[in-house]
């Protein structure tokens, strides 16, 4: 911090910083637009990104709070879910562990409540990445920008 | 009732965290470990968007009045706008991974 970064330097750090603030602000909108829609005032949306700070677990915490009442919450939730797993899904043994996650949750949940069929899931990130193949793990741009609170 | 579980996420997230910052650093460097922490968020949310969908399918009933009620036409207009977002968020996603 002693002296100021070169100006290329500089133009990279500011076109990153504004990716990451494009990205996450449009996930940001859509969380109030969820919000909203389960029956949340601005002053309670709000209060939950700043203290909550996650992001997945706002979206489900909507969710429960919306579960009864506005079908358009739960819908615009999975659809929260999918935007947060997409990018996650570039390695081979993701996309293994996201179809076999997914059969195992489906194949318990007529028989278990909701949360143990997805916390049962993730039994099948233990064992693939336990037992699995050495593979690069994805890292990426995202992977260690704020966006990235699941 | 809403406050009482924003206040209650708010403390049990930040405790998550607080114990997430307190493993060793030399646990998370192996490479099994490592391996675990990044499918765990994949196995999770992949599981969490299939039993939402079923979920969703198998209990139709207290939905449909709220369909077809005031919720409706609310609904109709909100999810334009929402769908526009979601795909806006994943497409700026996309793009920051090319930067």
């Amino acid at each position: 911090m002693t002296a100021p970064e070169p100006l290329e330097d500089r133009a990279a750090i500011l076109r990153d910083g504004v990716a990451v603030g494009l990205a996450t602000g449009a996930y940001g909108v859509s969380f109030g637009a969820v919000a909203g829609a389960a029956g949340l005032t601005i002053h309670q949306a709000c209060t939950l990104s700043l203290i909550v700070f996650t992001g997945a677990s706002q979206f489900a915490l909507v969710g429960v709070l919306a579960s009864g009442g506005a079908s358009l919450a739960g819908a615009a939730v999975g659809g929260a879910f999918l935007a947060l797993l997409w990018p996650r899904l570039r390695s081979g043994s993701a996309r293994l562990v996201a179809v076999a996650a997914l059969a195992l949750a489906l194949g318990l949940v007529p028989t278990a409540p909701a949360g143990v069929a997805v916390l049962a899931a993730a039994g099948v990130a233990l064992v693939v990445g336990a037992w699995g193949q050495p593979d690069p793990p994805t890292q990426g741009p995202l992977r260690a920008s704020p966006t990235d609170r699941s | 009732m809403t406050w009482f579980a924003i206040a209650v996420a708010g403390v049990g997230c930040y405790l998550l965290k607080l114990a997430g910052l307190s493993i060793p650093r030399r646990l998370l460097d192996r490479p099994a470990v490592a391996r675990v922490a990044d499918l765990v968020p994949v196995a999770l949310l992949s599981a969490l968007i299939g039993v939402q969908v079923v979920t969703s399918r198998t209990a139709p009933g207290p939905r449909r009045p709220t369909r077809e009620g005031r919720g409706g036409r609310r609904s109709s207009v909100l999810r334009a706008p929402f769908l526009v977002v979601v795909v806006l968020a994943a497409v700026s996603a996309a793009l920051l991974r090319l930067v």
